[in-house]
């Protein structure tokens, strides 16, 4: 029963393995020089694998040189790999040369690399391991007998979704263009934003299955100093099986595996990633997901969007405002009223009280049961609204809406101040950053509990207890609540209103103190008979 | 190790959260209370009268039951209840053991005094009220020649309940309002003496509707003067015209009327309304005679005028405002002759500015502040300044 | 030479922020009564005396800390008095500091308790108390600090607002006239609040954590400048509303003051805005108590660590809390008749003493 009291030895797990590595032992093998050898090396790795294809065909007509070209049916680019690479190995390279021009075989893998093949980008390897996981990514190999060296063409293409509009981060005016599943794609978006060579990618596989495309993307001078070597040394700590989202590399180099909180924000949204970056901060791109991780993360990121910087500034200054109210109102407004409902009826208005009390006359259940039975049938309809298809959606609400809302009231099971209190969390918690409220939205409900057993005491005890927690927490050394926590005044700027742009001269202090200052000063625009 | 103690400490703040309902009223297990009357009854007991709400009656949506705001008819608002016992406390717990739920105090409008009590002295009643972590130092004092609890049951033709509606009366200062932090100020005070506003159930108006075919004679709390007390008794009343120079000496005017005779037309009148004003006191003190010289100041705005005097003309104005002033000196005499002449005591705060002024002598008068307060003279001075003369120049009938 | 218990550093402005948050925290709950009941209406005079009295003994503290760099109050004791006295006094210090902070819990549950839930047991409260600073305290003085710079700004702020918002109940007259006080009784009242400014001798045990020390001086002048002026704002406040006698007669006279306030019959019933303050400043005070006193026992003891410490002590000052007094007036009598002697003696006599003996011991070496 008292688990938890013995010692952690016995439960120390034993050490993992690495996942599917042992049945892998040509992963340190070398290329042979006999092509059959390579190719039935090959080909038992491969079997059973329908969708690889093996081409074996003469170079240049020539009968003694044998080439073999291997990739998988769907991830290569079919055309360039029949025009540019077949054909012109197999017709056009002998009417190019000159007639007395013999090419022997021992020159063939060169004359091939640097005259033979119309494809962009080449590389060449003698390892196994590097050619396996080529034909994998899509690229196509051609062997080339007599040679222990394989020819790797860059000639990618398969299906993928085409770059659509953001579903999570949705903004009125800005950029509509969001990530998407391929990796290279979702690069090139950020290289079109940010034309820079300090623009720094740096891929490496993760998962020994899935073999995952993850790329560490910062700007070099601008990024949070040691933050690259950090994040580089926790992705290699990794030894997974699989990644199939950047959901699972958060978990695994998150700083505070025990909090509720999320301290690795995530976006699918360029533009936002592109100003993260340039803030000081690096991203985290995982091949196969949209969602880019973004570190180090800090609280007020919930309250941020990147509208707030495309739009007037004064407006969305009062929007931040708002949504701070918000995040306030959504964390404890159920818990306030009900401490207020439940012990502290002398801190509401008499009007106020006197109206309420009315409506609860006839409600058979206590505030508390009240208000989580309406707060747990939100989350439930929020839910249903997610996981329903598409065109079912809209019977959830209009369902949700008549029967929660009103249906109950006339049926006197809840009051309608209670449907008001939850309705407004509700509405509260998407004026903010979603991937922030998953966690606050657990603790919502602890809270609401906690206040109904002990008040606005306790509630405020809990809350103090709260924010001792988020104040400890740090997100790659960064503190979690900076700048509020700790207080760094003209960092606020950022914070609580947004500052003109011509005011917002610096980097956040802490983050970008590599690269401070953002542009030049005194660009607030003036009547030109003021300027010099 | 870390996280067990975090576990243990976790643990240990659920279990004391479950227990810990101690303090928990649900709303429908409270009763609030709006009114509270003390009396004083014939048997020298204490009789305490709550005036509860009743919250169904109150409205909820959908609920059947009147839309908020006002009640259906024939429905009970408000429950009166009353118990005595040998102190406050004693009677309420004879009421709470015939009421269903806690009595809440939290939301007392009005604390009402019947007159027996406040003659034979309110210190025995009003202590229980500053115990009380749920009573308020804004809750409205008031004295009441008749019962308390007869005040208390009835009901308010606008308001929701009549303890609602006189609260409301006091706060737009239709009379001297006192709070209960006042009152408690005063009484603990040498220099100055409590006073309370006046309030009584009167026949008020005619309630008028169409299921009303029976015309209804309908009784309302009404505030009608001031309460003056000697120490923590009750000695007199000032009727409503005498509590206006109580306000103007203790330079609450703001919202004041005041009417004066036309200065040109003998039987006619001007209306005016006090907008600012202010009262200062100076003492003086010499050679054992003490001296209060009172400087009022008020701004007033034309409200209304019977004839034809022409407001254009500044010498008009001139003399309206003296006649205005003459008004509020004829106001602040009469009510000085019946405080300072007839009751002998200090209820305007008069000791306490000479307490400010002269803190020697002070400390040798202050235990015979009322008979020094009795022999000491009052100069006054007001000054009368008029504001605005509302939406109207002068009249439209003026003949030029 | 001392093992480091404590890695937080805190910056000056966070230093600033926590010696506000820990001296004004309870000043501002029981101390307005107190003064009043003494001085009248005269007592922000003697906090204004009081003031004086705090900065002579912080510079004592400050003079005394800045002898011996990167050593906390416990670490130097010994290397002043010798092994033996020098951990007995220590020991003495660590009581202190468990002393004030289970007077501290008390003070705030006893309030929770008389003022908003009678029915529920004191206990409940003081054990909420304690797993809250145990818990603070274990997430060490930086994290500490830095609720410190939320709560403060956050507390000014809305006592500021208490006070604009109370105006309109406010009457010069009631502070008036000034000066009426005897010299005796002025005294009387200086002395309690006195000993809650003498309390910057926890100022001693932070110190060694400061990022930069050299302007601890100027840093805490300004702390307890800054708690004047909460508490005299808070104390006047209270005063212009209710005037000498019902301030002195009320046991917390800002909740009183709090509930004068109504502002158009909506803005009114702001009771929570009182709770909030003392909560979330009593938490912070509490457990920089708890923290030194932790820190002092894991220091005279030679741990390595002062975590394992938090439990037990989390237990007696529970305990400690709950069997010192056995009301709210007994409280009361003792903060204000017995505890500014029982205090200053630690605030300021040793304290002095020590910086005597130092002084005459480098004299002597010179």
């Amino acid at each position: 029963m008292f688990d938890f009291f013995k010692s952690k030895k016995t439960q120390e797990a034993t050490k993992l393995e690495s996942p599917g590595v042992k049945e892998q032992a040509w992963r340190s093998q070398k290329l042979k020089t006999s092509l059959k050898e390579n190719l039935t090396t090959l080909h038992f790795i491969l079997a059973d694998c329908s969708d690889v294809v093996f081409r074996e065909f003469n170079f240049a007509q020539l009968p003694d040189i044998r080439l073999a070209l291997i990739y998988v049916d769907g991830l290569a680019d079919k055309i360039q790999v029949s025009n540019f690479v077949m054909r012109t190995l197999s017709l056009e390279v002998p009417p190019a040369l000159p007639k007395e021009y013999k090419i022997s075989k021992a020159q063939a893998f060169d004359f091939i690399r640097d005259r033979g093949l119309c494809i962009h980008q080449i590389d060449e390897t003698d390892s196994l391991a590097r050619l396996i996981d080529a034909i994998m990514s899509g690229d196509t190999v051609l062997l080339v007998d007599g040679h222990a060296r394989a020819i790797i063409n860059s000639a990618r293409g398969w299906e993928a979704r085409s770059i659509q509009d953001s579903k999570t981060d949705v903004v009125v005016r800005g950029p509509r263009e969001s990530f998407v599943e391929t990796l290279r794609t979702n690069t090139s978006l950020l290289r079109r934003r940010i034309k820079n060579p300090a623009l720094k990618i740096e891929v490496r596989p993760i998962g020994q299955i899935t073999r995952t495309d993850v790329a560490v993307i910062y700007i070099k001078g601008v990024v949070y100093p040691g933050l690259v070597t950090e994040v580089k040394e926790r992705l290699s700590r990794i030894e997974i099986d699989a990644v199939l989202e950047s959901g699972y590399l958060e978990e695994l180099i998150d700083d505070n595996p025990l909090s509720p909180f999320c301290t690795i924000n995530h976006t699918d949204r360029v533009d936002k990633v592109a100003a993260m970056l340039l803030e000081g901060r690096a991203a985290i791109l995982t091949d196969g997901s949209p969602y880019v991780l973004t570190v180090p993360t800090l609280f007020n990121e919930i309250i941020q969007s990147p509208e707030d910087y495309y739009q007037r500034y004064f407006f969305y200054s009062l929007i931040r405002l708002i949504r701070l109210i918000a995040l306030i109102f959504f964390v404890t407004a159920p818990a306030i009223y009900v401490a207020l409902l439940t012990f502290h009826q002398e801190m509401l208005p008499t009007a106020l009280l006197l109206s309420i009390a009315g409506q609860r006359e006839a409600v058979p259940f206590p505030t508390i049961v009240e208000v989580l039975l309406m707060d747990l049938t939100f989350e439930t309809l929020r839910e249903a609204g997610i996981r329903m298809p598409q065109p079912v959606g809209q019977a959830v609400s209009i369902v949700g809406a008549i029967v929660i809302g009103d249906a109950s009231v006339r049926a006197g099971l809840v009051s309608p101040a209670t449907v008001i209190a939850v309705a407004l969390t509700g509405i509260a918690s998407f004026t903010l950053c979603y991937a922030g409220t998953l966690s606050l939205r657990l603790i919502r409900f602890p809270l609401t509990m906690i206040a109904a057993f002990t008040g606005l005491f306790g509630l405020i005890t809990s809350l103090i207890i709260l924010i001792t927690h988020l104040a400890s927490l740090r997100s790659f050394g960064i503190p979690f609540l900076y700048p509020v926590m700790p207080l760094s005044p003209a960092e606020l700027k950022d914070v609580v209103v947004r500052a003109p742009w011509w005011a917002m001269l610096t980097r956040p202090h802490l983050l970008g103190k590599e690269n401070l200052h953002r542009m030049k000063a005194g660009l607030k625009p003036k009547p030109p008979e003021k300027r010099k | 190790m870390k996280q067990k103690l975090f576990l243990i400490l976790f643990l240990l703040f659920i279990t004391l959260n479950i227990s810990g309902c101690w303090s928990k009223k649900e709303l429908n297990e409270i009763a609030i209370i709006l009114g509270t009357g003390v009396d004083y009854t014939k048997d020298n007991k204490i009789q305490l009268t709550y005036q509860l709400a009743r919250p169904a009656a109150f409205g909820g949506g959908g609920m059947g039951g009147g839309p908020g705001g006002g009640a259906a008819m024939n429905q009970n608002i408000t429950w009166v209840i009353s118990a005595t016992g040998d102190t406050v406390f004693d009677a309420q717990d004879k009421l709470s053991q015939q009421v269903s739920r806690h009595l809440y105090l939290g939301h007392n409008v009005v604390l009402i005094l019947g007159e027996r009590l406040c003659r034979h002295g309110v210190k025995d009643v009003n202590n229980f009220f500053h115990r009380q972590p749920l009573s308020r130092g804004t809750v409205w004092v008031m004295a009441t020649p008749q019962e308390a609890k007869k005040v208390l049951e009835s009901h308010s033709e606008l308001q929701i309940t009549s303890a609602q509606a006189v609260g409301f009366l006091a706060r737009f200062r239709t009379g001297y309002a006192v709070k209960f932090r006042d009152f408690s100020q005063d009484l603990a005070s040498r220099g100055t003496d409590p006073v309370l506003t006046r309030v009584e159930l009167k026949n008020q108006g005619v309630a008028q509707g169409p299921g009303l075919e029976k015309v209804h004679h309908h009784q309302e709390i009404v505030i009608t003067g001031t309460a003056i007390f000697k120490g923590d008794k009750l000695i007199g009343w000032l009727d409503s015209r005498e509590t206006q120079g109580l306000r103007c000496i203790k330079g609450e005017m703001h919202e004041m009327r005041i009417t004066v005779p036309s200065p040109i037309y003998p039987d006619k009148n001007i209306s005016l309304k006090v907008i600012a004003g202010n009262t200062k006191i100076e003492p003086a003190y010499q050679k054992g005679e003490i001296k209060f010289y009172l400087t009022v100041r008020a701004e007033v705005d034309l409200i209304e005028q019977q004839d034809e005097e022409d407001f254009t003309q500044p010498e008009m104005i001139k003399i309206v405002e003296n006649k205005a002033a003459a008004e509020i000196r004829q106001h602040i005499k009469t009510t000085l002759d019946k405080v300072q002449g007839e009751y002998k005591v200090d209820s305007f705060g008069f000791g306490e500015a000479f307490h400010c002024k002269h803190k020697r002598e002070w400390s040798m008068l202050k235990n015979r502040w009322d008979e020094e307060f009795t022999n000491a003279q009052v100069y006054l001075t007001v000054k009368v300044k008029l504001r605005d003369t509302g939406m109207q120049g002068r009249r439209a009938s003026l003949k030029k | 030479m001392g093992k480091i218990l404590e890695g937080g550093k805190i910056d000056a402005r966070q230093t600033l922020y926590l010696l506000v948050t820990m001296i004004y925290a309870t000043l501002i709950l029981f101390v307005p009564q107190n003064t009043v009941a003494h001085a009248q209406q005269d007592a922000w005079l003697s906090f204004l005396v009081a003031f004086a009295g705090g900065v002579l003994i912080s510079l004592v503290v400050i003079n005394l800390s800045l002898r011996f760099p990167g050593q906390t109050l416990f670490e130097y004791l010994p290397r002043i008095l010798g092994r033996f006295p020098g951990k007995i006094i220590g020991f003495f210090y660590v009581w202190l500091f468990i002393h004030l902070c289970a007077l501290v819990d008390r003070e705030y549950c006893s309030t929770i308790v008389a003022a908003f839930m009678p029915e529920t047991p004191l206990v409940v409260f003081l054990i909420h108390g304690t797993i809250m600073f145990a818990y603070l305290a274990y997430s060490g003085l930086e994290v500490l600090a830095r609720l410190s710079q939320l709560f403060l700004p956050l507390n000014a702020g809305l006592l500021t607002i208490l006070f604009v918002l109370a105006t309109p109940e406010m009457k010069v007259v009631n502070i008036l006239p000034v000066f009426d006080t005897s010299l005796l009784s002025l005294a009387k009242s200086t002395l309690t609040p006195l000993s809650w400014f003498g309390e910057i001798i926890t100022l001693a045990v932070i110190i060694p954590y400061l990022a930069e020390q050299k302007n601890v001086y100027r840093l805490t002048i300004k702390a307890l400048f800054f708690v004047l002026v909460l508490i005299e704002l808070s104390t006047v406040g209270v005063l212009l509303i209710f005037g000498p006698a019902l301030t002195g007669s009320y046991l917390f006279p800002v909740l009183n003051g709090t509930k004068m306030i109504n502002i158009a019959n909506f803005f009114e019933r702001l009771e929570i805005i009182p709770i909030v303050i003392w909560i979330t400043s009593g938490t912070v005070k509490a457990t920089l108590f708890f923290w030194a006193a932790t820190l002092g026992s894991a220091q005279l003891l030679g741990l390595k660590d002062y975590h394992p410490l938090i439990l037990p002590l989390a237990v007696i000052v529970t305990s400690l809390s709950y069997l010192l007094h056995p009301n709210i007036i007994d409280l009361l009598n003792f903060l204000t008749e017995d505890f500014p002697f029982y205090a200053l003696t630690f605030e300021f006599l040793i304290p002095f003493l020590l910086l005597i003996i130092v002084l005459i011991k480098e004299t002597g070496k010179k």
